[in-house]
């Protein structure tokens, strides 16, 4: 019932904003005539305040992420022990922005999905672009096709029966809770804003 | 005569404009009751239905017997602001459309509800 009481509240608005500036196309002179200019002006700021207040009172206030400082090459080697696969990592030096356990765990989820997809030989490689720390997993597998990209990090979104495709989704929540992102470029990139 | 059926008032009063201003009489009921009183006062010319699919006491889609049975010629119009598949309506127009295609919109339920019998 969210939904439709918000958009009970916007189609009122979008609608009262169509008539005002119908009124005022067809006839700008007597818009002092029209009750309803008034009234629709009124509307439109109740409205909003009602929507407002809604998402207020049913949409729960989320505690706030605390970012720390992180080690990457820490985070890495955290990701690869819990991976428990054979992991190439040359040090980076790198000092981010994350938590270190949800950094480790994005890594992580990133190695497992290369070893799913059979990759054998796997390379965790940490580079720097501009204010930030590009961590991507290298591999021999059969690598992921660039159509399937933009969705692949949706959640339940997976080319594999038996899998849930939570992994990519969890990377990219971990991505945006430490105010960076997952991109897509030939392999996906975890970006983390660095220290 | 456009019958409007909707629990919320700023809904009813905003499209009862739109309505009004594209020359159509209006006449508004905030629930499943007072609809059904309107639809059974013959002395109403009742030619269109635009009514929620949520209303207080069911959904909009439950007027539709007395409609089909009453007002055979008046097209039923759902106003969802849900994903709604239909049902035995003529039309279904989302909430949050354009409100510059609702008259071309009910227009043409009109027409093919004319077409139809």
């Amino acid at each position: 019932m969210l939904r439709h009481d918000l958009r009970n509240k916007l189609a009122s608005v979008r609608n009262a904003s169509f008539y005002l500036r119908r009124r005022v196309e067809k006839d700008a002179t007597n818009l002092a005539e029209d009750p309803r200019v008034p009234t629709f002006f009124r509307l439109t700021g109740t409205e909003l305040d009602a929507a407002e207040a809604i998402l207020a009172e049913r949409i729960p206030r989320l505690p706030e992420v605390v970012i720390e400082d992180c080690d990457v090459d820490a985070a890495i080697a955290a990701a690869i022990a819990y991976a428990g696969a054979p992991v190439s990592v040359p040090p980076c030096g790198m000092i981010v922005r994350a938590l270190p356990a949800e950094l480790a765990l994005a890594v992580a989820c990133l190695i497992q999905n290369a070893i799913e997809a059979g990759a054998t030989a796997i390379e965790v490689i940490a580079t720097r672009d501009g204010g930030s720390a590009v961590i991507e997993v290298r591999d021999d597998g059969p690598g992921f096709a660039a159509e399937l990209a933009p969705r692949a990090a949706d959640a339940g979104v997976t080319t594999r029966d038996g899998h849930l495709g939570l992994g990519l989704a969890i990377v990219k929540r971990i991505a945006g809770r430490a105010l960076g992102e997952l991109r897509f470029a030939n392999r996906f990139q975890l970006v983390v804003p660095c220290r | 005569m456009i019958l409007l059926v909707d629990d919320a008032e700023a809904v009813r009063i905003t499209y009862g404009a739109l309505l009004e201003d594209d020359g159509h009489r209006v006449i508004e009921a905030a629930s499943l009751a007072e609809a059904r009183l309107r639809i059974a006062d013959a002395a109403l010319e009742i030619d269109l239905v635009l009514v929620d699919l949520h209303l207080p006491d069911g959904l909009g889609t439950d007027l539709t017997p007395q409609v089909r049975s009453r007002r055979p010629a008046a097209p039923i119009v759902l106003l969802s602001g849900a994903d709604h598949a239909g049902g035995d309506v003529d039309l279904v127009i989302s909430k949050g459309s354009d409100p510059a295609g609702l008259a071309a919109a009910l227009e043409a339920a009109i027409a093919q509800r004319a077409g139809r019998r």
